[in-house]
């Protein structure tokens, strides 16, 4: 495996999740409806639909950790970002809601995850799509790297 | 002898109606009994049907199963009396009035009945009506042309076939191709059976033709050796010849040192070509190639070696199409399994162009996203603080963005 699930990694994980919300607020705080309307790539999400896919993805994130811990091996239950990013809020309403509902998830989120033992990370559960078991460590890397992967779509594309 | 009462019976049982005739016979003779039939023969053939209606002429054609429905012609007859039909065996056919559907081969006997009218009697013809089975259509001409691990999907061409029934296509070896639809997509070396199969329609039943399909591995082409001494393995894709590994050049073509920038808060304050190990870590580069600032990626001392260039965006897109021309095909250029990649998504790396999770660093000369993303440069600039870079990343996903040109990526070169 080309990364270690040890405590210190994690712990790193975790602070990137927790700064995560920060980050978003950060990189967007100045931006104008015009720049929030810009696409990240051609025939990608705008900027404002990335700031409302992360919670939406997230939000889906905690309950699988939640479900891991208080479940055995459960299935989880898939989404569509890609639908979800196109109903008429996820395009169009302002970025502070999604802002908030992302501070306030990852406090809980990160509160919940730092009560976990080494151990708990080994813990698992089944994506059908994948039909294959994931750890929490893994995931708990994935969404790490989520997160900074849509910030670095905003800090990329304001900077143009 | 005969008795009276005895005659009164016999006629009764014939004829009912006559019994007026027997009651008023007084004499015990032969002859008032030979007088009474005689009369009786001549009250039937005035008040009963007892004609014959002559019914002829009822042959049937032999049919085919998927025929449409056809109507019985009546047969001939002297009676103008209504005619059903009845089937021997309603597994092979249906009628409904005259109206026969055709369910399956086999042979039945179909009978006319024609009900009495006027002076003819009920009566009924049968004839035989043969059903042959649905015919083979004539499937000819399924070619599937040999291809290269490498080729982007392809449309099968349906078979001639003198049926018009519906054709399907199934490969019987996934590794080696998949199809959805007409549109076979090659994921593996090796040789697959394509079979087309043709649905029943009309007179024709249900067939099969097969044709193989070989593939045979990518092409992989000559080495290159850069400035350094360094050695690449390289693959043609398409019309392009690539890189199989990331660039790990420390000098320009010309022999000029490109500076390794360490210091994070030396790397992103950079105007001129820089380079770096991911975390400063020698270790890294020997595997996932340097990453360098795009001041080197176009620079005057050129960074690819000679014969070679930096691809421009328009460069990438055509192996970005070459691979199905959706985000979603990033996998054909990712390497498979976890040694470097943190998941297993299922990359193919069906091109052998072998993407690896270099990662990437940051404006603020921080290091992230190794094992999780593959960021290359291209030699497109968008604007003066920016360029374009094609992203693969972790969820065999592969975008063109753009970034800041002080962001530390991955280059690969392709042949000039």
């Amino acid at each position: 495996m080309p990364a270690v699930f040890d405590q210190k990694q994690i712990d790193i994980w975790i602070s990137e999740i927790e700064a995560l919300p920060g980050q978003i607020k950060k990189a967007t705080e100045n931006l104008t409806d015009e720049e929030l309307n810009q696409v990240y790539r051609p025939e990608g999400w705008t900027l404002r639909q990335v700031v409302h896919h992360v919670p939406d993805s997230h939000i889906n994130a905690y309950i699988r950790f939640k479900q891991a811990i208080t479940e055995d091996i459960p299935v989880i239950r898939p989404y569509y970002e890609e639908r979800w990013a196109e109903t008429e809020e996820a395009k169009n309403a302002e970025i502070k809601l999604s802002i908030e509902l992302l501070t306030g998830l990852h406090h809980r989120w990160v509160a919940f995850l730092k009560t976990l033992k080494v151990e708990d990370y080994q813990r698992k559960y089944i994506h059908p799509a994948q039909n294959k078991e994931l750890t929490l460590a893994n995931m708990l890397g994935m969404y790490a790297w989520h997160g900074k992967h849509h910030l670095a779509h905003i800090t990329n594309t304001i900077t143009k | 002898m005969v008795e009276e009462i005895d005659v009164i019976i016999l006629i009764t049982l014939l004829n009912y109606r006559s019994l007026h005739l027997i009651k008023i016979m007084k004499k015990r003779s032969y002859i008032s009994i030979f007088v009474l039939l005689i009369c009786l023969t001549g009250c039937q053939k005035e008040e009963t049907q007892v004609q014959s209606p002559e019914l002829s002429d009822f042959t049937l054609t032999a049919v085919r199963v998927g025929q449409p429905s056809f109507t019985l012609i009546n047969p001939k007859s002297k009676s103008s009396g209504a005619f059903t039909f009845k089937t021997s065996d309603t597994s092979l056919i249906t009628i409904q009035a005259n109206l026969v559907t055709i369910k399956k081969s086999g042979t039945c006997i179909i009978t006319a009945i024609q009900q009495a009218a006027e002076s003819f009697r009920k009566d009924s013809i049968t004839a035989t009506l043969v059903i042959a089975p649905r015919l083979v259509p004539l499937l000819t001409d399924f070619v599937v042309p040999e291809k290269k691990l490498n080729d982007p999907p392809f449309i099968l061409t349906p078979p001639k076939s003198n049926s018009n029934g519906e054709i399907i296509f199934k490969s019987d070896n996934a590794a080696v191709a998949t199809i959805i639809g007409n549109l076979v997509t090659i994921k593996g070396s090796g040789k697959a059976i394509i079979t087309a199969y043709q649905s029943q329609s009309g007179i024709y039943g249900a067939h099969s033709i097969s044709a193989n399909l070989v593939v045979t591995d990518a092409v992989v082409a000559e080495t290159l050796t850069d400035v350094d001494g360094n050695i690449y393995k390289t693959v043609k894709i398409g019309s392009q010849t690539w890189m199989m590994e990331n660039l790990r050049t420390t000098h320009y073509r010309d022999g000029t040192a490109i500076p390794n920038v360490k210091g994070t808060s030396d790397w992103g304050i950079q105007s001129n070509g820089a380079y770096c190990s991911y975390n400063n870590n020698l270790d890294m580069s020997k595997l996932y190639g340097y990453l360098y600032n795009w001041h080197a990626v176009n620079n005057a001392h050129q960074l690819a070696p000679q014969g070679w260039h930096i691809p421009t965006s328009a460069e990438w897109t055509i192996l970005y199409n070459y691979i199905g021309g959706d985000r979603y095909f990033g996998g054909k250029i990712q390497e498979s399994g976890t040694s470097h990649w943190i998941n297993d998504t299922g990359a193919s790396n069906i091109t052998k162009f072998t993407g690896l999770p270099g990662g990437k660093r940051n404006g603020d000369g921080t290091y992230d996203s190794i094992f999780y993303d593959a960021n290359w440069w291209t030699a497109t600039a968008n604007s003066t603080g920016t360029a374009s870079y094609y992203n693969l990343y972790v969820k065999g996903y592969i975008e063109i963005a753009e970034s800041s040109k002080n962001l530390g990526y991955s280059v690969r070169c392709i042949k000039d």
